[in-house]
């Protein structure tokens, strides 16, 4: 069997019109973050924030619910081209708690966010995937960079058109 | 927090993703899913019981040998995952576009103020 590395299906592309200093700024400050990050049905606001590989971004999300707390635990940070990093949801000392709701999502997500500008327009390449989590892994990203080569490679771009058939 | 066993922690590796496209063509049995591999058998086995413990193949016995086969029921955890992960995302961009545009205008406004 061959391994096709080159095709990934859960990627999610965004274009802003900016330049990506000013894109990839907006995850960088406590600041920038508290006026756009979070949930729109919440109330969302940062608890800390450290922007450095393995730094830890702590924040609440306050509904009339009830509130709720995550994080990011940064990796590779490359201004203004590369931004890596894990996404969970935490409790209110930043330790990861399993998805408040009934769908059920890996426990932690890594995310990679590569920034390209064209003409003074960002675009944004968001690929995510679950963490085989071990402590190491949280903190290097070892295993995970080379998992994240392969992406959701072309296992799920299969899995997507066999559930596709199957479900017809 | 220990991490559990389920659909995500079994798709976490490169590997196993690997181990369940194969098994989505047919079911196998351990040496011929390993034969695809250049790890060793032992470290396949591993990968196939980690896949059986996260409840994502079935391990049926026919004859002497047993064949691994994958419960599509508990993929579609993944199809699931991914689509809200897709719309919570497209939510998130469009809220950070919103403040882009907002710190762009302002600071077309300062500009114009100093220029006046």
């Amino acid at each position: 069997m061959t391994a096709q590395n080159n095709s990934r299906d859960f990627v999610i592309s965004y274009e802003f019109n900016a330049p990506k200093a000013k894109v990839f700024n907006a995850f960088s400050t406590a600041e920038a973050l508290n006026e756009w990050w979070g949930p729109v049905q919440t109330k969302n606001s940062v608890v800390s924030f450290e922007f450095k590989s393995g730094g830890i971004f702590h924040f609440k999300m306050e509904s009339p619910g009830g509130t709720n707390y995550g994080r990011f635990v940064f990796g590779k940070i490359q201004p203004y081209d590369l931004l890596e990093f894990t996404n969970s949801f935490a409790d209110e000392h930043a330790n990861v708690v399993p998805a408040p709701f009934d769908i059920s999502i890996p426990d932690r997500i890594f995310y990679r966010i590569i920034f390209t500008e064209n003409n003074g327009k960002t675009t944004i390449t968001m690929t995510g995937q679950p963490v085989d989590a071990t402590p190491e892994q949280e903190v290097g990203f070892i295993s995970i960079n080379k998992g994240m080569q392969e992406g959701f490679g072309a296992s799920f771009t299969q899995l997507a058109t066999y559930l596709d058939k199957s479900n017809a | 927090m220990e991490s559990r066993r389920d659909v995500f922690q079994a798709i976490a590796d490169p590997t196993r993703r690997q181990i369940i496209e194969m098994l989505l063509k047919k079911p196998l049995n351990v040496n011929e899913i390993a034969e695809n591999f250049d790890v060793t058998r032992q470290a396949v086995s591993l990968h196939v019981k980690i896949l059986a413990e996260c409840d994502l193949i079935l391990i049926k016995k026919q004859g002497r040998e047993r064949y691994c086969e994958v419960k599509i029921e508990e993929l579609n955890q993944v199809a699931k995952w991914v689509n809200y992960c897709r719309q919570f995302w497209k939510e998130q961009f469009g809220e950070l576009d919103k403040y882009l545009t907002k710190i762009q205008s302002n600071k077309l406004s300062d500009h114009d103020s100093t220029e006046q």
